[in-house]
């Protein structure tokens, strides 16, 4: 691979895949690491990729898959049962004193079925098919995931911010 | 935005905002860079270097020069440093590197600049010139970012003994400077001006003090242009003549 191409797709994501790979580890260490050991796989293996413009996803997917790798599924993924209230719900206006800190607190407390869409959402603002892809699962379980994530987060956002 | 704007609410907004704050730590992106493919080094160079190295062994034997080694190694380290070499021991830790050239190496008994032992080490090889035995020692400074430190013997290399002060000159798009310290004789590499390598070298702690830097001299032996110290750096081309290869 071009190594001023390695370099501008290191430029383009690097980013946005730390706080991914935050959202998931929870620690800036294991984030860094997570970083590391997805480029460190594209610097192998980036030239099979034909079309340049996919490596985000491509990067996104394999980050993910690192992470889960690593982690040997320790986390296991369950349906929570969730009383949605909008009266608990953060409002627009509560935003105001929200800092970095706290907003990765919240997002912390949920679990990855709903960090994992909700990150690459706020963090790439990517399509719903994008993250489905990067996700391996049915878009409406995207949707779904998405929206119950949504309503945790401003529920816990609002809990956070009031203590 | 794609096709999610329109799931964006105020809540969304602001978080987002919030989310991208976070940054990552600033050594991230140059670790990143150093696992570009180009770093890795591929089996074909090294056969070509080889058999550079024994062609010129061979031109060495031929036209071996008369006056001081010092420009020939100048050049010849450039060269080096221009191609895909190997560095035997990776390490960014100052006294395993020194326990290495110690255990690996024929000068491991030379001291190490100040500027070594207080920058960020990559790692070390040994090297063989014209028969004689040194070691590089690769490291990055905040300044200049990659630099690196040959040594060898000053009684080995003809014309090193009489060497006094620090001597810069421009040889193949580095910056050399030259200096003896102790019984040996010392050559960084570094891309940058004469103004910043004598800044790197003389801001290191001790380094005017007790390693005599604080003076820059012509060199014995190199004719006056490629000694000024105020020239910026030029690519020097070396004549065949008086050309070395230098195994690293």
């Amino acid at each position: 691979m071009d190594p001023k191409e390695f370099e501008r797709v290191v430029d383009l994501h690097y980013e946005n895949l730390f706080r991914f790979a935050w959202s998931l580890s929870g620690n800036e260490h294991d984030a860094a690491d997570l970083v590391q050991q997805t480029y460190a796989v594209f610097a192998k293996k980036g030239h099979q990729l034909r079309d340049t413009s996919k490596a985000k996803a491509w990067l996104f997917t394999t980050l993910r898959r690192e992470f889960f790798a690593t982690r040997r599924r320790a986390e296991h993924f369950r349906e929570e049962p969730w009383e949605e209230s909008l009266s608990d719900a953060i409002q627009p206006e509560e935003m105001e004193a929200l800092d970095v800190q706290t907003a990765l607190l919240a997002l912390a407390q949920l679990s990855v079925e709903y960090r994992e869409p909700l990150t690459l959402f706020y963090l790439e603002e990517q399509s719903y098919q994008s993250i489905a892809n990067i996700l391996k699962v049915p878009i409406g379980t995207v949707m779904s995931r998405l929206s119950r994530g949504k309503a945790q987060l401003r529920h816990l956002l609002k809990n956070v911010l009031n203590k | 935005m794609s096709s999610t704007n329109k799931d964006f609410d105020l809540v969304d907004v602001a978080f987002a905002a919030k989310l991208k704050e976070l940054s990552p730590p600033s050594s991230l992106r140059r670790e990143l860079l150093k696992l570009s493919p180009t770093q890795r080094a591929a089996w074909w160079p090294r056969l070509c270097l080889v058999a550079a190295t024994a062609l010129a062994i061979v031109a060495a034997i031929m036209f071996w020069p008369k006056g001081s080694l010092i420009p020939a190694a100048q050049s010849d380290l450039a060269a080096l440093l221009n191609s895909d070499f190997d560095l035997q021991f990776q390490s960014k830790n100052v006294p395993a590197i020194r326990q290495w050239l110690t255990e690996n190496t024929r000068v491991g008994q030379a001291e190490l600049p100040p500027l070594v032992t207080t920058s960020f080490p990559e790692g070390c090889r040994e090297l063989l010139w014209r028969g004689n035995y040194g070691a590089l020692i690769c490291f990055e400074t905040p300044e200049l970012g990659l630099v690196h430190l040959a040594v060898f013997p000053s009684s080995e290399l003809r014309g090193a003994s009489s060497l006094t002060g620090m001597h810069l000159r421009g040889v193949g798009g580095w910056n050399s400077a030259v200096w003896n310290h102790g019984a040996y004789t010392y050559f960084l590499f570094g891309k940058g001006t004469d103004a910043q390598i004598r800044s790197l070298i003389a801001a290191s702690p001790g380094a005017s003090r007790s390693w005599g830097l604080a003076r820059f001299r012509h060199v014995p032996g190199i004719n006056s242009s490629s000694a000024s110290l105020t020239k910026n750096n030029t690519h020097e081309t070396t004549s065949h003549s008086n050309r070395d290869s230098l195994r690293g």
